[in-house]
């Protein structure tokens, strides 16, 4: 599974899957819980819809990074039962990969003063 | 506005469509919940950001929807990479996508001018159906399902008490206990419907108004537009100097939005009060469907009119209750809430309270019993149309279909010059879009014509009736959205099979023959079978429907409807007591009854089906109760000597009242036959006597007479006890002048108004109508729902035949080179009218065969809602069989009439 030529192939995620990992690496959440976490890590900047969501989803679930949970009672919506989704072993990898190869290129950018230099973007 | 809930899920659910079957059952359930949980959500932040997430997650539909299919179809890798230079993926620079978007609307629209038949039948299709939809939803959402303009009206709610499966509104210990002992609630109020004789700026006027808490408007959560609202000292204290809210819209009506209106000092009832406060505007108070004009403090109120102490009167339920549920709190808390208060108080209040519990519904039900009846009546009328979109979405696809197969030639080119199939797909997409959105906009523009039929049932009552049937953004939106999801997913079939060609064959020029087109024929039969099975159903429900509306209209009412006028007068609106209110009502019955073409008049004061009500729990005198037995609730009303006679209800037992039933006498009443079997079944009720109390009283009640039976709350209702007692004995200052004439009379409203003037001008007259005005005004919702229902099932007919007709005259198009060789070869017309006839019929007949099947299966579930007709009533099942039947033989007929009188030589050539 952890083939390190699969892991490079994935690389780079898009930005709302890598999105959706780190907010899953943290905790298993069912589908309104991953889009309620990423509204507010972005700061209202980025919301799914259920269309596009549910495409992160299947894109990830078939690459092997996430997987189902069983079906079970969400305590913040009147415990109704809904399913949930978490992380695997394979994903947490490629989430630490990710991570590594943003910190490579955000480490070139501030030695070259990149980000100071620029009128910050409103 | 509002939709409830499950109206948005299953909008929600039916786009879902959209997506590939395999996405669906896996995802689809949990996208619906996702949906339904951010809906929510964004809702508690506001309307703006809710109707934001609707519009993007309506935005991302098609094109998430197409992304699937294109992973189904291997044009892109499923699950994996997804960087966009990564060479599995195909797509298009933004700039290209929008460019080739562009080009396929000018494509379509130059299509539908080539072909302007296609274009009309398609567009006005889906038109007719976004219109009947969109009227439907929103006329049953401006009349039922009507929130108030409050934020987060969805947090409103009602509490009942429920005591032997009644409803009745909480008394005020009860709902002071409630409001101390239940955390659940943020806010409850009081509030009670009061007609109000209104003096300003020089004009005398009726109109209604609220008698409410002090919390009523804090509770709602709105602002006054000018002025201020209640205090809770002012409106705790019933001695405290009158003060009164105005409406909006009779700040406008009476003072000319005059802005110094604030501290002006009107009279109501007689009683000077000064105006502190005008609410917003669009706020009509909390009484469905009436315009509330004026807002006065209950206790204020209780004072003027005399209550006495009704706030420790734990068994009288006066006014009614909203409560606003506190954060996070789920109706269900709630509920078990106020059950837990309301058993701790039928232990404690055991003789009031005793087996009675609290019941909390959303404040959108007007009335948990009542209406239980126009409910049904509103979702079934939804159900119909959404039955009308769907015959009309089915429409269009066929007509796609039909289509598809004629432009299979300009499809195999295209493939054979080297076009993906994905491009082609998302053209004959772009092609059904726009026929939706043109649709849409012509159902729109429709739909603000019809709700002016819809506004010809309304009553005609003489006071401000506050309900919106235009259809609001919110109705409309979902109207369209769901006509173009629809139209997307019908479009979608038509648009992969047609794209699904045997290039070579095509290119031969076999089309007549080859398989792809025997595969897009089964699945054109489809669509014309589901079709007439679809219109099948819709025909049955209006029909059935019509003919309950049609019984529920036709019950005797228990009155003479013909040559009888009703006026209502209210003395107590001057100022009279009861007392002196009785003088005035004999003073005046004596003299309309001296009219000439008077035959006799009489005055009561609760018309049967009159929308106010007064009720009172009575016990058979010759009886001994359990301490847990409860008497017999009845309906009551005060009347005067030879009321039954003017009206036209029979006296089947005993006597009317007359004038030796006057206030000296022992109590007497009147009874109707359903009270006198329910306490003595094997007796004559005449000479018995009734009380009030459950242990024997010195007050009782002597039986004098029987009447029959008649619906005194609603039209349709199942019977119940009535008591009428002698006006004089028991007073009311307000009653209505019942007149019978002897020609129309009409003609004697101005001489009775004279005669009312000149007995005491200051007591107004108003409400005047023929009993036959009366009634069909307590049938409104009823004739409503029949009219409508007729209309949409007519409509639902002209689809269904439009569409058949089109199918037919496709298929004899596409045979036509076959039978211009049958009849070069000397085929007779009657041997090719029935060869192509044969296909209709059998379309015809499965079509309906399915539709009766699926009634039949509705059947146990339709019984419950009508009224005097069963489900598969025999007339109406085979009117509809037969209706359907000749329709569809004419549709067929037409096309294969057609094809016998083409030229052979013609039709061989243009293969």
């Amino acid at each position: 599974m952890a083939d390190p030529h699969e892991l490079h192939s994935i690389l780079p995620l898009k930005p709302v899957d890598f999105l959706v990992l780190m907010v899953l690496a943290e905790h298993e959440r069912h589908g309104y819980g991953i889009v309620q976490d990423i509204t507010e890590h972005t700061g209202g900047k980025v919301r799914l819809v259920p269309g596009n969501l549910y495409s992160v989803l299947r894109r990830l679930l078939g690459i092997g990074v996430i997987e189902e949970a069983p079906l079970r009672p969400a305590p913040d919506l009147d415990d109704e039962r809904r399913r949930y989704y978490r992380i695997t072993r394979f994903g947490e990898r490629v989430l630490a990969a990710e991570a590594e190869r943003m910190r490579e290129l955000v480490a070139v950018a501030e030695s070259r003063n990149i980000i100071d230099r620029a009128e910050p973007v409103q | 506005m509002r939709l409830s809930k499950n109206l948005w899920v299953r909008a929600y659910r039916l786009l879902l469509f959209a997506y590939p079957r395999a996405v669906r059952r896996k995802f689809g359930a949990d996208m619906a919940d996702c949906f339904d949980d951010l809906r929510a959500g964004t809702r508690r932040r506001g309307r703006s950001a809710e109707i934001n997430f609707v519009v993007r997650t309506l935005w991302d539909l098609p094109r998430s929807a197409i992304k699937a299919h294109a992973e189904r179809f291997g044009w892109r890798r499923a699950p994996g990479p997804s960087h966009p230079n990564h060479p599995t993926r195909i797509t298009h620079r933004n700039g290209l996508v929008m460019e080739s978007v562009l080009q396929d609307v000018r494509f379509a629209l130059r299509g539908f001018r080539k072909h302007p038949g296609f274009a009309l039948l398609a567009v006005l299709s889906l038109a007719l159906g976004v219109g009947a939809n969109t009227t439907m939803i929103s006329a049953v959402n401006g009349i039922l399902w009507q929130e108030l303009p409050v934020p987060e009206p969805d947090r409103l709610v009602r509490v009942y008490e429920l005591r032997q499966g009644r409803y009745t509104s909480l008394s005020y210990p009860n709902f002071d206990d409630l409001r101390e002992q239940a955390d659940v609630f943020a806010g409850m109020f009081l509030h009670g419907l009061q007609v109000m004789g209104l003096r300003a700026e020089g004009q005398t006027q009726v109109v209604y108004g609220e008698s409410v808490s002090a919390s009523y408007f804090q509770v709602l959560g709105i602002e006054p537009a000018l002025g201020r609202f209640f205090t809770a000292p002012e409106s705790d204290d019933a001695n405290a100097p009158p003060i009164v809210v105005i409406s909006h819209s009779l700040w406008h009506r009476v003072f000319g939005a005059d802005p110094d209106v604030v501290g002006r000092v009107v009279r109501i009832n007689d009683e000077p009060m000064a105006v502190v406060g005008v609410a917003p505007e669009g706020f009509d108070g909390t009484k469905f469907a009436l315009g509330m004009d004026a807002w006065i403090p209950a206790k204020i109120w209780a004072r003027m009119a005399g209550w006495g102490n009704w706030t420790d009167a734990r068994g009288s339920n006066y006014m009614k209750n909203v409560a606003r549920l506190a954060d996070g709190v789920s109706l269900l808390q709630a509920r078990e809430a106020a059950a837990t208060v309301a058993a701790m108080l039928s232990e404690e209040y055991p003789v009031t309270n005793r087996e009675t519990t609290f019941a909390v519904f959303p404040e959108t039900i007007p009335e948990p019993a009542a209406a239980d009846l126009p409910n049904l009546i509103g979702l079934l009328a939804i159900a119909v149309s959404g039955l009308v979109l769907l015959v009309a979405c089915a429409n269009v696809a066929s007509l796609l279909f039909a289509r598809g197969a004629v432009r299979h030639r300009e499809v195999g080119v295209r493939v054979a010059l080297g076009a993906g199939r994905s491009r082609i797909v998302r053209q004959l997409l772009t092609e059904s879009v726009v026929l939706a959105l043109l649709g849409g906009a012509v159902g729109t523009a429709l739909s603000y014509w019809t709700t002016e039929f819809v506004r010809m049932f309304f009553p005609n009552i003489p006071y401000r009736i506050a309900v919106e049937t235009n259809p609001d953004a919110m109705v409309l939106g979902v109207a369209v959205v769901v006509s173009a999801g629809a139209a997307f997913a019908f479009g979608l079939l038509p648009a992969f099979q047609t794209t699904r060609p045997d290039v070579a064959s095509v290119i031969k020029g076999d089309s007549g023959s080859a398989s792809p087109l025997t595969r897009r024929g089964r699945m054109l039969n489809g669509v014309v079978v589901s079709m007439v099975a679809l219109s099948f159903v819709t025909l049955l429900l209006s029909g059935l429907f019509t003919k309950s509306l049609d019984n529920v209209r036709e019950t005797h009412p228990g009155f003479a409807t013909d040559q009888r006028l009703l006026a209502a007068f209210e003395p107590g609106l001057a100022g009279a007591s009861g007392r002196e209110a009785l003088s005035f009502f004999t003073e005046l019955e004596g003299r309309v009854g001296n009219l000439p073409g008077v035959r006799a008049a009489s005055f009561v004061s609760h018309v049967p089906l009159g929308g106010r009500t007064h009720d009172s729990r009575v016990y058979a005198d010759d009886r001994t109760y359990e301490p847990e037995q409860l008497g017999s609730v009845a309906w009551r009303s005060s009347v005067m000597p030879g009321y039954f006679a003017t009206i036209g209800t029979r006296v089947i037992r005993g006597r009317e009242f007359n004038d030796g039933d006057h206030a000296d006498v022992p109590r007497r009443v009147i009874i109707n036959e359903t009270l006198a079997r329910r306490f003595w079944p094997d007796d004559d009720a005449v000479g018995k006597r009734l009380r009030y109390s459950r242990v024997p009283d010195n007050l009782t009640l002597e039986v004098v007479g029987v009447v029959e039976d008649g619906p005194y709350t609603n039209a349709g209702e199942a019977p119940q006890a009535a008591m009428f007692s002698p006006l004089a004995q028991v007073a009311f200052s307000h009653a209505t002048l019942v007149v019978h004439g002897a020609l129309d009379p009409v003609t004697l409203v101005s001489s009775i108004r004279d005669e009312a003037r000149s007995i005491d001008p200051a007591v107004p007259m108003y409400d005047v109508k023929t009993m036959a005005e009366h009634l069909t005004g307590a049938l409104w919702l009823f004739r409503m729902g029949a009219g409508l229902g007729s209309a949409l099932g007519i409509l639902a007919l002209v689809l269904a035949t439009a569409g058949l007709y089109g199918v037919m005259a496709f298929a004899v198009g596409q045979r036509a080179r076959e039978l211009g060789i049958r009849i070069a070869l000397g085929a007779n017309n009657q041997r090719v009218v029935m060869l192509v006839l044969r296909r209709g019929v059998v379309l015809a007949g499965t079509g309906i065969a399915i539709g009766a099947i699926m009634s039949l299966g509705l059947t146990g579930l339709l019984n419950s809602m009508l009224f005097d007709v069963e489900a598969s009533d025999p007339v109406i099942f085979g009117g509809v069989v037969l209706g359907l039947g000749l329709v569809a033989f004419i549709a067929s007929f037409v096309p294969a009439w057609g094809a016998t009188r083409a030229n052979p030589m013609e039709s061989l050539r243009t293969e």
